[in-house]
């Protein structure tokens, strides 16, 4: 299966994002992206229960996540 | 799938609730204040003039016009604009004009978010696959992720 995000953007200007197909980490990576495509900002984030249950992560660690990923590629970008 | 993320464009307040836009009225003499979620005043000057109303830009504020009444927006602290009626106004009548406007705004967002997502997707290896629009013209658009 390909690795997909579907976008939904609704008419009172929220934005919603999924990825499909995408069973490890490496999706964290579209948050800092999504942000920046979109110029926006995250209010929260969660993982699917299809995610959870390839992965054994909690919710509570989704957002730790994302910002050690931001952190990460903020520091790339200033190397 | 496997994950899910809510993102709120920079021309939007993040509140506890969306419907937050119209919780505070202040007074303040002889005009009164309610604060919105808006923070683009590009986006409100167009919302406005989609709407129809007469718009003035000076440096410090926007001034829209409906027939003999002047409404002024300015930027607070917090870096959202509230808007200003003369006390003369009725409160609904005023409550209404920001409900009405904030709906265009919006609106307005929507579609500048499409449009920008449709101008860079491609360059973070984002391949559009399909698009839809719901029956609440929510838009939904399906990328391949090519990395």
């Amino acid at each position: 299966m390909s690795e997909q995000i579907r976008i939904k953007i609704t008419p009172n200007g929220e934005i919603h994002a999924k990825t499909i197909g995408m069973d490890d980490e490496s999706c964290l990576d579209l948050v800092p992206i999504l942000e920046d495509l979109l110029d926006a900002e995250t209010v929260s984030s969660e993982f699917t229960e299809e995610f959870l249950r390839a992965q054994i992560h909690g919710k509570t660690e989704v957002q730790a996540e994302v910002q050690r990923k931001k952190q990460q590629i903020t520091d790339e970008r200033n190397s | 799938m496997s994950l899910s993320v809510f993102l709120l464009p920079a021309a939007l307040a993040i509140t506890t609730g969306l419907a937050g836009q119209l919780e505070q009225q202040v007074e303040q003499g002889e005009f009164y204040k309610i604060n919105t979620n808006m923070k683009d005043e590009q986006i409100m000057q167009q919302a406005l003039e989609n709407r129809g109303n007469a718009v003035t830009v000076t440096d410090d504020q926007i001034e829209a016009s409906i027939g003999k009444v002047d409404i002024y927006f300015q930027r607070q602290e917090d870096n959202t604009i509230s808007a200003i009626f003369h006390k003369d106004v009725a409160v609904e009548d005023a409550r209404e004009f920001i409900k009405n406007t904030y709906e265009e705004y919006t609106h307005v967002v929507q579609q500048n978010t499409y449009e920008k997502l449709l101008q860079r997707a491609e360059n973070e290896g984002l391949v559009l696959q399909t698009e839809t629009k719901q029956k609440d013209n929510t838009i939904v658009l399906t990328f391949n992720v090519e990395r």
